[in-house]
């Protein structure tokens, strides 16, 4: 598929219904974690961020119209500039192993074609040039999703102990 | 013009989807509830106690974003 049949942006209230029947998990318990998530409070959450988090959820369709990738990050406003946290990409599961064509350069994975389109809009929102995500330490696709988008440098998370956190920097 | 007379103008120029999206956006405020993540870490805690070394820049960026990458404002 190419970069240009995929049509991505910002979650509206009638995305939804959608969203309530999303299946992007194939029974590992992290993906159970974010699909019961997405399915349930995560997309209000978004949409009813309060403006000092400046959430921030975005979906992308294919031609026929169908979810394809949710992505959705906020900041963490303790730092100026704010740090802009990635806190799911999640794949649907009717699309997994789709590859987005993009011009110069080699075809990326949806996953990796979301994590992409979030760090451009951090870019564009002038977050700072660091810029992490939280990922279960079983999740060997994520862990790897990081390495190949940048988010190589893997520190513990001082909160759950189940969780590493791979932090990046976006170029300006 | 009072404020509530304001906002009624403002309301009545948007669509049944953007006054459904404003109105989840006054409800969050008002309930003035701090949301989670998905590992149940309150928005705006999670960088506490991360090294302050991580957070420094370095000028060298380790992401690059290849043509064809969407810009959503």
């Amino acid at each position: 598929m190419n970069h240009d049949q995929v049509q991505v942006r910002a979650l509206a209230p009638g995305d939804l219904q959608d969203l309530a029947a999303f299946a992007c998990s194939a029974g590992t318990p992290w993906e159970e974690l974010v699909q019961q998530q997405l399915r349930g409070p995560l997309p209000r959450r978004y949409l009813a961020a309060p403006p000092r988090f400046d959430g921030r959820m975005l979906i992308a369709r294919g031609p026929d119209g169908r979810l394809l990738v949710v992505g959705a990050h906020h900041i963490e406003p303790t730092l100026v500039p704010v740090v802009g946290y990635t806190e799911v990409i999640a794949v649907a599961q009717h699309a997994r192993g789709t590859l987005i064509g993009l011009p110069d350069t080699e075809q990326v994975s949806l996953g990796h074609f979301m994590l992409l389109t979030i760090f451009q809009q951090m870019r564009l929102l002038g977050r700072h040039r660091r810029t992490f995500a939280r990922i279960d330490r079983r999740n060997t696709a994520s862990l790897a999703l990081c390495d190949r988008a940048g988010l190589s440098d893997e520190h513990p998370d001082p909160h759950h102990p189940g969780l590493v956190q791979r932090w990046g920097e976006l170029p300006q | 013009m009072t404020v509530k007379e304001q906002l009624q103008l403002v309301v009545a120029g948007m669509s049944e989807a953007e006054a459904e999206q404003a109105l989840a956006l006054v409800n969050g405020a008002r309930a003035g509830a701090t949301p989670v993540d998905v590992y149940g870490t309150a928005w705006g805690q999670v960088l506490y106690g991360v090294d302050p070394a991580t957070l420094t820049a370095t000028g060298t960026p380790t992401i690059q974003i290849p043509p064809g990458i969407p810009h959503i404002a």
